[in-house]
């Protein structure tokens, strides 16, 4: 008996070997042409036979921007028009719509609950005459090209948990990040560069942090973790070579490392070191690549004009899009912006001004700027935020100035490209923009909705952690199949 | 044998018989046997593919079929009356087997949609164990270990102690030769490192060298367990089990103080605390006959781990949240089992209800804590309950903790009620969902909680270190293993249940177990028994046969080639470079971090919202002191596999990525270090050779080769020509780091040295433990 | 010789037997009862069938053609040894094959002729081997070619039976997979009738009619065979066509039987849904309701047709062998012999690069060449690639007038040239790539009339011309000012920047917003000597006046030798206390990094005294205000001196206009003329607000007020 365990664990471990080696150094250094072969050696229905299937179906988006509105924007001042708040401004919601829906500490206190209308108007605009508020006057131009849902819903009612439910499908734990997933799922498309960049910046408004955790690889392999750009000189953290060092002395020092490296090997002949080798290559060939993409200073007028000026100061919200522009079209597969500030329990007319005169521009232009290149088709671009915000006023309540608590039952999110219906509003919520009224879609059914335009079939990916089988989409999650082409 | 031979002959005629059909069957290794065991080859099947439904979790069991409970299985199936799932020596009758061969959709077991699949080896596998009389056992883990004889083995001259003889029977069995002892040198910086966590010092390596004592081996691992480094070297584990943080986490993320515990945790190993007490004190030391406040502080350890202080929380939500840590971070860190799962519904895979799963969150829910004490702007650095340290307790009792000041310090730690606060199960484990009432226990299956402990924390520390529970020593000597290893004996350190790895050597764990146990729980010994054995003394050279049998090393017929964690890539370079501050404890401490990283991500609220890095000294203090900041880790040890400290770690990865490729290269650390080097050894040395081969000692602790030496000097000298040509380079390569260096000093030979240096350190051996 | 004469008689002896056994086998065969073990040997009939197949054609051969062999010893002899070994093995192969038969999953019908053809072979070929020794060299001729022809008919008929019907002429047919529209596509034809052709027809259809049944004609299914009707049209559900697929596999009437290619789950679920819903024969798949289930699935199996390719897929080795850092070739997606390929990184493209595609020519249909520099050369590699659907030619600095070797790429849909300076004689080129379902031409130097007279042209092609700037004015973004220290001892540099390199930079000293009245315009570098609010602002053609930037410096001042606080300052934000307000140290806009002192019960009131009698010109005050976070200007400031005389005279006293709203973040510095001398102690005194204005959410509460230093000049 003992023998047959062997045995078995023998093939088993060769074969968990090989597809470590296929998905570690597979997916980034020897670059994903490997990932099909060594995974055909590993025969059995693990992982790696699942993930060399991947992806399922002939994927529609290549890649994928996600603008994240980090701190829930207010869906009643952007997407979700409700006249009726307006009308009945300052008069009690009603029970029967709220239903006992849980509230925060900032609002359980409240004796009353004065819902309060949009301080900003609404417009109808393109073919799909969707209501936009006057606060995004540029991506109402681009309403055409968008498609707008109205009726995103989760359970959570605090930013930490939102935003990790949004970004890992759960609201506690240390998942893997939605970014981490698809590039275990799909590996680098360029090869000298991460699958997974992370670009943040601080808003206008009453900012709430943002947290690693949220691009962490969980207990996916580490180089599935996102690669946090930053606005100081090194983009990519410690990518430049030091003062006094120009890439040819650099690789002069590596070709004496690759040197007694391989006495080393000779030796000792573990694959360990060569595959090291492997690395030092590829982090040269990084510092060559990052520059070359990071680079803006030939960018010609017309795209600093379509993105605002904003765009050449490093940092902004502005600057992010170009360069998440930048990324996606040299094959980064997943870059996750997250843009601070959007958290108005007070004062909300005054910052959710600011607010939108800081994405609206860039955001619109970014879809613009994927449309002339051709590549709007084959990227999903992304934005909303954790949850929505409530129709009754936090705090004191004046015509011109309000504030909303966090609302998880209903809020608008918008999508473009990717295979998704351009010009689309989908969901509907009811007249007191409170509950939705038609077709709900949960966090999962988004998560289930975005991998399914990668090409991957969400109940299919999982991955085996302590013993269970986990996926981005839990244990729930359906296709909105009806928003896409 | 027989019967298994024709099956094999079988299989190859079908083979060939088929093989100018498109489909080739795949290959299958059951290469027979006389008994097919249900713990190492069936559980694994059922467990993975079956217990989903027709397992512990009544909520979802199919058909009312549970396959885990032999007299269920060998029963009538309720929904198909005369039908058997398992009818001991007929698979043809049995129920499973059919479901399992079957192409039919509607009867395919795993169905379709649960995108699972037998492969035909587990099916055969299934079918021989079924022919045998499908015999139950109950799981190998939940069985209180036992000493086997030591088994008897071709080459009884190879051991050196017990561990060997498993081994060696093992490493044997698939045709294995253990490889020849290693070279002494690489034996001390394997130690060292292994005990330390620091490289050998110069006068240690040329100690060693010289004493030709055969008992020298000994007498250095003796001394290496007595350095203080030793405490701190442990304290890096046990960090990660403790999910040690500086931080709340959290959005606003400010400040706290929790470093005492580390300092107590160091002090802890360093005097070689029995784990048992270690366990108890860090579970239970409030709980104790007229505690120590070192005891109390101990219980820090279950206050570690993330608190909210987001504005407009609900308060229950979040208490809960953190009781749930805790019981999560007792069952994986301690007991080896995880219990997430049956928070929300019976454990599906491990038979544990979500009942049980309650009772022992009962446990840590008797505490004063609070869900919510108020946002950012009341912020403190503990939270209630708090353990307050007078300057005279850091002179009298807690003489261990590090502390400048004279001020007081606040750190967080377990109370009890006075009165028992109501624990029940929540529906799906959600805060305000709660159901039926529970009181403490403890899974039965795994070890009954006898009736005469107090039903409290201590009751339940006394439960984990009974000498016949069957986890608590089996999963820490396990944890050893690994550490020193690479690899548990079971690989999934976290994961004793049904759903984790069988272990590789299941003799050699209970035999090292129940030694430990014996043995008064002493850590050190354990270590010293590890590292003195045959086993570990091996070199790592590895040939192309022990790769293709044993790529990972699972059969020990060779060391393991590992690559440091984190903290001790930090450590070695600044050692080496004779940087290395080693004072001991303290408040964690802000070394260079590239710009920037804390302010794009934070708030802007709190005392963390800007990165305010130290200065001197504090720069230059081992890894394990950095300060962790949850929302935004140190990006060094991230990169490096090192854990977020989110939730308990048991075991890190061990990546290799482009990413530590360029902090080896770029780091300031790592260039700074190049640098005080190079100045060392220009002033102590009369030529670059000289100086290289020091370089070369101090860094991968061991001579040159003539070969390795000529190629260093070769760059050197390259660099020399190159920077003597341009000597406005070499001002901009050696102003780096806060280390003072003299105008003097500013030579091309320096900053050729420094280059050299610098190449040095991002060897695949230097941060590798060969 | 004797040896080899006892080796021959003892094959020739085995034959015989082995005819005998043949014998009884067939007529037995309905009730053979094989143990196990003989089943193996049945199953290794497809092994063995090689052996005489091989030895049988070579002998035959050589019957035919004894010139081979001419000269060669006993020759004769070895044409015998070789037909006798095959002809032994053709008995073993044939005893196989009739144990192999009775294994289930085989229709006898279908085995019957190979079966038949089979036996002929052996008993032809036995007759061959005994006239060989006679001389009638015609009827060896005959029977040489007519058992070559048996061996060939029973190779292929075994062949259809392991692999499928017609397995030998599929590879010819299967260029045929002709495309169909969703619009066009019909219900039965295109849907249902794939299916019943892959896993029914077989057995029911003209040439073999089981059970009565043929499907391969709509009316025949809606006949029925012998046990009547397979569509039941009231009562769809229950249409036997259904029951039968929907039995277990080992239920005797399970369809297709046992050992059959059986269908897929998705295959079962559209036939059902085909049969429920009205199973009609004409309808055209968009004619039903678009959320019935049976439209679903049909319209996902589309799907897949729609992208099936009809070219054969590349040699994985070869994919593998393209695939570099710079150079990413992979299917479109797995099952697909489609390839996609992608170049990055334009130091290390060259023209190299491209033409080793030449090996994937077939299967490219997707490239991306943006930002590659590409020469005139490359662009007719690229005409080679004749599938190519979709080509990313961006920022690639071609001038076009090479494109027209694009034309004859016949399936081409998407073209995308933004970023290339085209000559306008491109126009012409482009205008004949009707192909085009969509054409990308930003940024290409084509005039609003081009690109009119184009869309004439290609009335069937998206033209995408992207933005267009239509003269709105943006306003420009603040500059960046750039200095070392804030707090100076004599003299400091500040440098002046702006992201857009043609700007003006317009600055002012004495804290006045710059516009075009006052200012004066940034050349070099500006030295600052004394206290000073720098304001700066960007104006450039085309573009509004930027917003200000402003930075406010210090000279450092006198330090008085004592000072002194009324009132502590708040706990929350007490910095280092007095030291604070002299060490040079300026807070940032972190007014929590502990370099402020903040006070909100008690005023600011500070002491100071004086070694000896000093001559003060100004005292300026650092403050911070950020009216979101409740710091506000002090809504007092008060200055007293005491000099010889020992006695307090207030000197300032301001009482700074309260913000009309939020603000943000800034400095703000206070400064005041004293010119006192013999001053001894100096007195200030800063009255946060209290309450706060009407506008601010915290109205009627107590404001803070913010300082980090003190300058005494």
């Amino acid at each position: 008996m003992e023998k047959e365990i062997l045995e078995h664990g023998l093939n088993h471990n060769r074969r968990k070997f090989l597809s470590k080696v296929s998905l570690g150094i597979g997916s980034l250094a020897l670059g994903s042409l490997l990932i099909p072969d060594l995974f055909k050696k590993s025969g059995d229905i693990d992982e790696d036979a699942m993930m060399a299937a991947l992806p399922h179906f002939a994927p529609k988006a290549k890649r994928v921007i996600y603008l994240f509105q980090n701190g829930a924007p207010s869906q009643l001042e952007t997407f979700d028009y409700k006249p009726l708040l307006n009308k009945y401004m300052g008069q009690e919601l009603p029970e029967s719509i709220r239903m006992g829906q849980r509230l925060t500490g900032m609002t359980s206190g409240q004796s009353s609950f004065p819902l309060v209308g949009s301080y900003y108007g609404f417009k109808q605009y393109g073919e799909s005459k969707a209501w936009i508020s006057d606060l995004f006057p540029h991506t109402s131009k681009i309403v055409d090209d968008i498609c707008i849902i109205k009726s995103m819903h989760t359970e959570a009612i605090n930013h930490d948990p939102a935003l990790t439910f949004f970004q890992t499908g759960a609201q506690v734990g240390n998942r893997p990040s939605m970014g981490s997933w698809l590039s275990y799922g799909l590996g680098s498309e360029n090869n000298n560069l991460p699958s997974f960049c992370v670009l943040l910046s601080r808003g206008k408004g009453n900012g709430q942090g943002v947290y690693s955790k949220l691009w962490t690889n969980g207990f996916l392999d580490s180089v599935h973790q996102g690669v946090q750009f930053s606005a100081s000189e090194d983009p990519v953290l410690y990518l430049g070579d030091p003062k006094g060092m120009r890439s040819e002395d650099r690789r002069k020092m590596l070709d004496q490392i690759v040197a007694l490296n391989e006495i080393n090997y000779e030796e000792f002949g573990d694959p360990e070191i060569s595959a090291k080798i492997q690395q030092y290559e590829m982090a040269f060939r990084m510092q060559t690549a990052v520059p070359e993409v990071t680079d803006i200073s030939n960018e010609p007028d017309s795209i600093i004009k379509l993105y605002g000026p904003e765009c050449l100061v490093p940092g902004t919200y502005t600057a992010n899009c170009l360069l998440a522009r930048k990324l996606s079209e040299n094959g980064v597969r997943f870059v996750q912006l997250y843009h601070q500030g959007w958290d108005q329990h007070d004062n909300l007319p005054r910052e959710i001004a600011n607010q939108a005169k800081d994405v609206d521009q860039s955001s619109a232009a970014l879809i613009t700027d994927l449309k002339q290149r051709g590549l709007l088709d084959e990227t999903l671009v992304i934005w909303g935020g954790e949850f929505g915000r409530t129709n009754y006023c936090q705090g004191k309540i004046q015509a011109d100035n309000y504030g909303r608590d966090h609302h998880p039952r209903a809020f608008s999110v918008w999508m473009a490209g990717g295979g998704v219906k351009p010009g689309i509003v989908y969901g509907e919520t009811d007249e007191f923009g409170y509950n939705i009224v038609e077709n709900p879609v949960h966090i999962h059914d988004f998560q289930a909705t975005i991998l399914h335009q990668m090409g991957i079939d969400h109940e299919k990916m999982t991955y085996k952690h302590l013993g269970r089988r986990y996926r981005l989409t839990d244990v729930s999650g359906h296709v909105v199949k009806d928003i896409l082409v | 044998m027989k019967c298994s031979r024709t099956l094999v002959t079988m299989m190859a005629v079908l083979i060939l018989g088929t093989s100018c059909k498109e489909t080739v069957r795949d290959e299958i290794f059951l290469t027979g046997g006389d008994q097919i065991s249900y713990n190492f080859h069936i559980r694994p099947i059922l467990s993975d593919k079956c217990f989903a439904c027709h397992g512990p979790d009544a909520n979802k069991r199919e058909a009312g079929l549970r396959l885990d409970l032999a007299e269920v299985a060998y029963d009538v199936l309720k929904e198909s009356p005369g039908k058997y799932a398992l009818k001991p020596n007929e698979p043809d009758h049995s129920e499973v087997y059919h479901r399992i061969t079957t192409t039919d959709p509607g009867e395919m077991m795993p169905p379709p949609e649960s995108n699972l699949t037998l492969s035909s080896e587990e099916i055969d596998l299934i079918h021989e164990w079924i022919k045998q009389g499908a015999e139950y056992e109950p799981h190998w883990a939940f069985v209180s270990p036992k000493k086997q004889p030591l088994p008897k083995i071709k080459d009884p001259d190879w051991p050196i102690n017990e561990i060997d003889y498993f081994t060696f029977l093992k490493m044997d069995r698939i045709g294995l030769k253990p490889n020849p002892e290693a070279e002494k040198h690489e034996l001390l910086k394997r130690i060292s490192l292994d005990i330390t966590g620091l490289p050998p010092t110069l006068e240690l390596i040329q100690k060693f060298e010289k004493d030709a004592d055969p008992g020298a081996y000994e007498k250095t691992i003796d001394h290496l367990l007595d350095q203080p480094a030793y405490g701190e070297k442990m304290a890096v584990i046990w960090m990660d089990i403790s999910r040690y943080a500086d931080s709340y986490g959290y959005q606003d993320d400010n400040i706290r103080t929790q470093w005492p515990y580390r300092d107590w945790v160091i002090h802890a190993f360093n005097k070689n605390l029995s784990y048992d007490k270690f366990i108890t004190w860090q579970l239970a030391g409030d709980l104790l006959p007229n505690p120590t406040k070192e005891q109390i502080l101990a219980t820090a350890f279950n206050r570690n781990h993330k608190y909210t202080e987001e504005g407009g929380v609900i308060e229950e939500e979040y208490r809960i949240e953190y009781v749930l840590d805790k019981t999560n971070t007792f069952s994986k860190g301690i007991m080896g089992i995880t219990m997430e799962c049956a928070q929300c519904h019976d454990h599906k895979y491990d038979p544990i209800s979500q009942e049980n799963y309650y009772q022992l969150f009962a446990f840590f829910n008797n505490t004063p804590e609070k869900g919510y004490e108020g946002d950012v702007s009341v912020s403190k650095p503990a939270k209630t309950p708090i353990l307050w340290i007078e300057r005279d307790d850091i002179e009298e009792l807690l003489t261990f903790i590090n502390h400048g000041d004279t001020s007081k310090i606040m750190v967080s730690v377990m109370e009890e009620l006075d009165t028992l606060r109501k624990t029940f199960i929540l529906d799906r484990g959600v805060y305000d969902a709660p159901t039926v009432p529970v009181n403490v226990n403890t899974p039965e299956t795994i070890f009954p909680f006898s009736n005469d402990l107090p039903e409290n924390r201590l009751g339940l520390a006394k439960w984990a270190t009974d000498p016949e529970n069957p986890l608590t020593a089996r999963v820490f000597v396990n944890l050893v293993w690994q550490e020193i290893f690479g690899r548990g004996i079971v690989e999934s350190t976290g994961d004793f249940g049904m759903q984790g790895d069988l272990p590789s050597h299941p003799e050699l764990l209970d035999w090292l177990a129940v030694d430990f146990v014996e043995n008064g729980w002493d850590i050190k010994r354990l270590f010293k028994q590890i590292l003195t054995s045959a086993t570990y003394k091996q070199s790592s050279k590895v040939d192309n046969k022990k790769l293709s049998t044993d790529p990972e090393n699972i059969y020990l017929a060779r060391a393991s080639r590992l690559r440091l964690s984190a903290e001790h890539v930090r450590d070695m370079i600044l050692a080496s470079s004779g940087l290395l501050v080693d004072e001991i404890g303290g408040p964690s401490v802000k070394p260079y971090q590239p710009k920037g990283l804390w302010e794009a991500s934070t708030s802007g609220r709190g005392v963390l919202a800007t990165y305010q890095q130290d200065t001197a000294s504090q720069l230059y203090r081992r890894g394990l002191y950095t300060f962790i900041k949850l929302t935004s880790p140190p990006p060094m040890p991230i990169i490096f596999d090192g854990s977020n400290r989110d939730l308990c770690e048991v075991n890190r990865g061990r990546t290799n990525t482009p990413l530590q490729a360029l902090v080896m290269l770029n780091d300031p650390l790592m260039l700074e270090a190049s640098r005080v080097l190079a100045e060392k050894l220009i002033r102590n040395n009369q030529n670059p050779s000289e100086g290289i081969q020091a370089a070369f000692q101090r860094i991968l602790c061991r001579y040159p080769k003539s070969e390795e030496l000529k190629i260093l000097v070769t760059y050197y000298e390259s660099e020399l020509t190159r920077l003597e040509a341009n000597p406005e380079v070499v001002d901009e390569l050696v102003q780096v780091g806060e280390s003072p260096l003299k105008k003097e000093n500013i030579t091309p030979g320096l900053a050729a040295m420094m280059q050299v240096i610098s190449a040095l350190y991002n060897l695949e051996e230097t941060i590798t433990k060969i | 010789m004797v040896q080899s004469n006892r080796f021959n008689t003892i094959l020739e002896n085995s034959l015989i037997v082995g005819h005998g056994f043949i014998l009884i086998l067939i007529i037995g065969q309905n009730h053979i009862v094989l143990p196990s073990i003989l089943k193996v040997i049945g199953r290794m009939h497809p092994l063995l069938l090689h052996f005489p197949i091989v030895l049988l054609l070579i002998g035959v051969l050589l019957v035919l053609f004894p010139k081979v062999l001419s000269g060669a010893q006993h020759q004769d002899r070895l044409i015998k040894v070789t037909l006798l070994l095959g002809l032994i093995f053709s008995a073993i192969t044939i005893i196989a094959g009739l144990f192999l038969s009775t294994e289930t999953g085989y229709v006898r019908e279908d085995i019957q002729y190979h079966q038949w053809t089979g036996i002929s072979v052996f008993w032809i070929g036995s007759i061959l081997y005994w006239s060989i020794d006679r001389d009638f060299l015609h009827l060896k001729k005959a029977l040489s070619i007519s058992l070559i022809f048996c061996i060939l008919i029973t190779g292929h008929l075994g062949a259809s039976l392991t692999h499928g019907e017609d397995f030998l002429w599929s590879p010819l047919a299967s260029g045929e997979v002709e495309y169909v529209p969703l619009e066009e596509a019909l219900a039965y034809d295109h849907i249902i009738k794939p299916i019943l052709e892959q896993k029914c027809i077989s057995c029911h259809k003209a040439s073999k009619q089981k059970g009565e049944l043929r499907l391969d004609q709509p009316d025949y299914i809606l006949t029925g065979g012998e046990n009547g009707k397979v569509l039941d049209l009231e009562e769809p559900e229950n249409s036997p066509l259904l029951q039968r697929i929907l039995l277990p596999l080992d239920h005797d009437d399970h369809m297709p039987p046992k050992g059959k290619n059986q269908l897929t789950e998705e295959e079962i679920l559209i036939l059902q849904a085909w049969v429920k819903d009205s199973a009609s024969f004409e309808k055209k798949l968009v004619q039903f309701e678009e959320k019935s289930e049976f439209f679903q699935l049909a319209n996902y199996k589309f799907i897949d047709v729609e992208v099936r390719y009809n070219f054969n897929p590349a040699d994985p080795k070869i994919i593998g062998s393209l695939n570099n850092f710079y150079r990413k070739v992979s299917p479109i997606h797995p099952q697909s012999p489609a390839l996609s390929v992608s170049f990055f990184g334009k130091e290390n493209f060259n023209s190299e690069s491209l033409k080793e595609l030449s090996k994937i020519r077939d299967q490219v249909v997707e490239m991306n060449l943006s930002n590659m520099p590409l020469s005139d050369e490359d662009i007719k590699t690229i005409s080679g690639l004749k599938n190519l659907e979709k080509l990313n030619l961006n920022f690639t600095g071609i001038n076009g007038t090479n494109l027209n070797q694009l034309k004859n790429l016949e399936h081409l849909k998407s073209l995308s040239l933004t970023g290339n300076n085209l000559a306008s004689s491109t126009k012409n080129i482009l205008s004949e790539m009707v192909q085009l379902e969509s054409l990308y031409l930003w940024n290409t130097g084509f005039s609003e009339n081009e690109f009119s007279s184009l869309k004439e042209k290609l009335r069937s092609t998206y033209l995408e011309t992207g933005y267009k700037d239509d003269g709105t004015l943006y306003v420009l973004n603040a500059p960046i000012i750039e200095f070392d220290k804030m707090i100076f001892i004599d003299q400091t540099t500040v440098n002046l920047r702006h992201p857009i390199s043609t700007v003006k930079l317009f600055y002012t000293l004495d804290n006045t917003l710059p516009d075009s009245s006052n200012h004066l315009v940034y050349q070099q570098p500006i030295q600052i000597k004394k206290n000073s609010t720098l304001r700066v602002r960007a104006f450039a053609e085309g573009w509004l006046g930027s917003t200000e930037a402003k930075a406010v410096f210090f000279k450092a001042g006198l330090k008085p030798e004592q000072v002194s606080l009324a009132f502590e300052p708040n706990e929350k934000h007490k910095g280092k206390g007095t030291a604070t307000l002299f060490d040079q140290e300026k807070g940032d806009l972190d007014f929590g990094s502990g370099k402020w002192l903040g006070f909100k019960d008690q005023p600011f009131d500070l002491n100071m005294k004086f070694k000896e009698p000093t001559e003060i010109g100004t005292v300026a005050f650092s403050l911070f205000t950020d009216e979101n976070s409740y710091i506000f200007p002090p809504s007092k400031i008060e200055i007293w001196v005491k000099g010889r005389g020992g006695s307090w005279k207030r000197t300032n006293r301001e009482n700074p206009e309260i913000p009309a709203e939020a603000g943000g973040r800034s400095m703000m510095l206070k400064e005041y003329e004293l010119n006192e001398s013999n001053v001894l102690e100096l007195r200030a005194r800063l009255q946060p607000i209290n309450p706060l204005p009407k506008w601010h959410p915290g109205a009627g509460q107590r404001g803070w007020v913010f300082i980090d230093e003190i300058f005494i000049n």
